[in-house]
């Protein structure tokens, strides 16, 4: 939990050095994942600083606490960086012609907040059975009830979809009940 | 709220898009009816977002999002130009031991290549003539700063920044050159790609090549009708990294267009390097 801290705070104190290290126990990864996921070095380098301009930028607006470790949270929010930047280019595809021109700091702001949106939902998915979570995290990753029912040792696919429905409002009432939701879903 | 699985699997086949034309008019005719229908229809909708693995949930760029604008006003802030800074710095001199690193390990591998180089010509009795040019040597060839326009005569509120910094640009001061550039640059909306030029070229010095070919790079994406010189200098920059395939592919760029800033130049290049 400490070692969280640091990192958090080299970054709040421009601590170029401790910075660096971040670089170096965390950048080969981040850059393995790009590279396996349609991208190239250089994107992995842009990533990687977005992903750090924003833990920044979050920390000095309002203090958060790291729940795994920062190494774990960064490579998350590398990934979901990536994810993001590969849904932008099918985005600009689909409105041809209408490329949205803002700054890398309004990027980066949004970005910030569709992360903490993010944070809000793996949490309230940790708050239902685990049970329920392997179930609905194999449904969102759109794999075949009969499929799951395998996996998952149920006897057949109609089980497994009464599963699904039963965890999903559960995790819908775990959702709605939380203020924030109101708040999140306004944007 | 609880509906029942008759209609949850009614949403299901609405967000997997397997209704008909008919069917897709009757749910929506429910959804309008029953709010509660409709927040259960939304939700369904953002969690599949949220937990997928392949879309991304974007938030609206809405102007009047004040949480937006305040972490955008924070980020163009002046307090966040240092935080800016230390990343950057951290990144290049990071991404500089990497290189040292590799070009390390790429020299034990010239040297080995070259030793069995020699003995193969000390073998055959073979007398290599001519030579052609390292990459070095060309860069050297052409690293001539003084063809930049002057930034001084700029009228505009950072004005200071920029003389100083060419100032220090000229007298080779490339450490101090940079930081006022960056700091100008950080400050501005819209910066003059001379000023990129400025500030990518110290880096250029200072062997931060990631910085210098992003400023580079933001020269190539600028509107302004100096922007091919973004490929000139990322040429530069890929010769002095000793990197001659892409080095060559910014010239090969540029000879695309007899108006290209030093088009001929360009081709001499490209004549040698081809030899």
């Amino acid at each position: 939990m400490k070692e969280n801290n640091i990192y958090l705070n080299a970054l709040l104190t421009s601590d170029s050095n401790i910075i660096k290290e971040i670089y170096q126990k965390n950048f080969i990864n981040v850059e393995r994942f790009v590279i396996q996921n349609k991208g190239q070095k250089s994107d992995a380098q842009d990533i990687f600083q977005k992903a750090l301009m924003q833990l920044t930028v979050r920390y000095h607006k309002e203090k958060f606490e790291i729940k795994t470790s920062f190494e774990a949270y960064l490579f998350t929010v590398c990934k979901n960086l990536w994810r993001r930047e590969l849904n932008k280019s099918k985005k600009e595809v689909t409105i041809d012609g209408l490329v949205e021109l803002r700054t890398e700091e309004r990027d980066i702001a949004l970005s910030s907040l569709e992360q903490e949106r993010w944070d809000f939902f793996q949490e309230k998915l940790e708050l239902v059975s685990e049970n329920c979570k392997e179930i609905l995290k194999r449904f969102f990753k759109r794999i075949a009830y009969k499929d799951i029912a395998i996996e998952l040792d149920y006897n057949d696919e109609r089980v497994v979809r009464q599963r699904v429905f039963k965890c999903k409002a559960k995790l819908t009432e775990i959702i709605q009940k939380d203020l924030r939701f109101k708040e999140l879903q306004v944007i | 709220m609880t509906f029942s699985e008759d209609i949850l699997q009614q949403i299901e086949n609405y967000l997997n898009g397997n209704m008909n034309a008919e069917e897709i008019k009757a749910f929506e005719y429910q959804i309008n009816e029953n709010p509660e229908l409709s927040d259960a229809v939304t939700i369904n909708k953002k969690m599949r977002l949220q937990y997928g693995v392949n879309d991304w949930d974007f938030i609206k760029d809405d102007k009047s999002n004040e949480k937006l604008n305040a972490l955008e006003s924070l980020l163009k802030s002046n307090e966040f130009i240092e935080k800016r800074n230390a990343i950057s710095n951290a990144r290049d001199s990071y991404f500089k031991e990497e290189e040292a690193k590799n070009s390390n390990s790429n020299k034990s591998k010239l040297y080995y290549a070259l030793a069995i180089a020699a003995v193969l010509v000390i073998f055959f009795g073979i007398f290599l003539k001519g030579k052609s040019l390292t990459n070095l040597e060309i860069y050297s060839n052409y690293n001539n700063w003084e063809e930049l326009p002057s930034l001084v005569s700029r009228n505009e509120t950072n004005a200071v920044l920029l003389s100083s910094g060419e100032d220090a640009f000229i007298s080779k001061n490339y450490k101090v050159a940079s930081e006022k550039f960056n700091t100008y640059i950080n400050n501005e909306d819209e910066v003059n790609p001379s000023v990129l030029l400025y500030a990518g070229i110290s880096q250029l010095e200072l062997e931060n090549f990631t910085s210098a070919l992003d400023n580079f790079q933001k020269v190539i994406e600028s509107k302004s009708i100096d922007k091919s010189k973004g490929y000139w200098y990322k040429a530069l920059a890929y010769l002095k990294m000793d990197d001659r395939d892409k080095a060559q592919q910014q010239l090969e760029i540029i000879i695309k267009d007899t108006s290209n800033y030093n088009y001929k130049k360009a081709k001499d290049i490209l004549n040698k390097i081809r030899e």
